[in-house]
């Protein structure tokens, strides 16, 4: 999971896992990943959604 | 005034189908070409490279991307860029395409590149075989980006990268990856040779913006940092704040 940007850290005993992907069935699929190689761990899924909108600003680079 | 929008990092999968192109419909509205900075798909898989292929089929703007480290994973990149060339992607690894746009002419030159490290903190080519053949790859990377964009002769030119030319970009991203995640070899080449923009993915928590020691604007597209499905950025223009089109 490293590789496309997600970790996962113990913080207060907790499972923290965090990073961005593209769609919630994917967030959630990590959870359960993660859920399911440590049982009976808790675990804290702040993995992002990222917002696939069109963008609302532009920039002039010259 | 070319409006050129770019995203790097989309890492598609089998599952990504309808996701992405309903951002996309109205991209000739706001931008006139769409350049990709390589990680198109999760691991490499050519059938994720038919769903990407599936989602930018047809699109109303010219696509030219690059591959990502990712898009290597199964062994399979010859077939993922033939996947997409199929579907009338433009895939650059050590080359150049010329467009004709609005009557201005855009040069983009591609490469994947690789990782190596910054000034200070960077690997040599030397000792073990494994060191030399690492370095010595980022560095023919590097030089067949800086022969190709010379080789441009447009109005406009444009480097695309997957790996980053310079640390700026990375901050965000743990200290002790940053030889992972690009080399100065590929900033050296787009000074040595000259751009108007230089544009990268694969740092997904590092920071948007940066800049050649030589002053060329860097810009890390990786979807994670934009969190949008593309961003604008406007060159060949009269310095306007606008970034209207021709």
């Amino acid at each position: 999971m490293n590789e496309l940007g997600v970790h996962v850290r113990v913080v207060n005993g907790a499972l923290l896992v965090t990073g961005d992907v593209p769609t919630e069935e994917r967030r959630q699929a990590i959870g359960d990943v993660v859920a399911e190689l440590a049982p009976g761990a808790e675990v804290r899924n702040n993995v992002s959604v990222t917002d696939l909108s069109a963008p609302v600003d532009q920039e002039v680079v010259s | 005034m070319i409006r050129v929008a770019a995203v790097g990092d989309i890492h598609l999968g089998a599952d990504s189908a309808g996701t992405l192109r309903p951002h996309l419909d109205d991209l000739d509205e706001r931008a006139d070409l769409l350049c990709i900075a390589g990680d198109l798909t999760r691991h490499g898989d050519p059938q994720e490279a038919a769903v990407l292929a599936d989602e930018l089929a047809g699109l109303p703007v010219p696509v030219v991307c690059v591959l990502g480290n990712h898009d290597y994973h199964s062994d399979c990149e010859d077939l993922v860029r033939k996947v997409l060339e199929e579907a009338e992607l433009t895939v650059l690894e050590g080359e150049r395409v010329t467009l004709e746009i609005n009557g201005t002419s855009v040069g983009v030159a591609g490469t994947k590149g690789f990782g190596g490290g910054f000034p200070g903190a960077a690997g040599s080519d030397f000792g073990e075989p494994e060191m030399k053949a690492f370095v010595r790859h980022s560095k023919n990377l590097a030089a067949a980006l800086q022969t190709q964009l010379a080789a441009l002769d447009t109005d406009v030119r444009i480097a695309l990268t997957h790996f980053s030319p310079v640390e700026e970009t990375l901050r965000g991203e743990r200290l002790e990856i940053w030889p992972f995640l690009g080399a100065y070899y590929l900033a050296e080449a787009i000074d040595t040779a000259g751009a108007d923009l230089a544009l990268h993915g694969h740092a997904h928590a590092g920071s948007e913006k940066g800049v050649t020691p030589g002053g060329v604007p860097v810009r890390n597209v990786a979807q994670p940092v934009l969190q949008h499905a593309y961003k604008v950025y406007c060159l060949g223009g009269d310095g306007a704040d606008s970034c209207e089109s021709v």
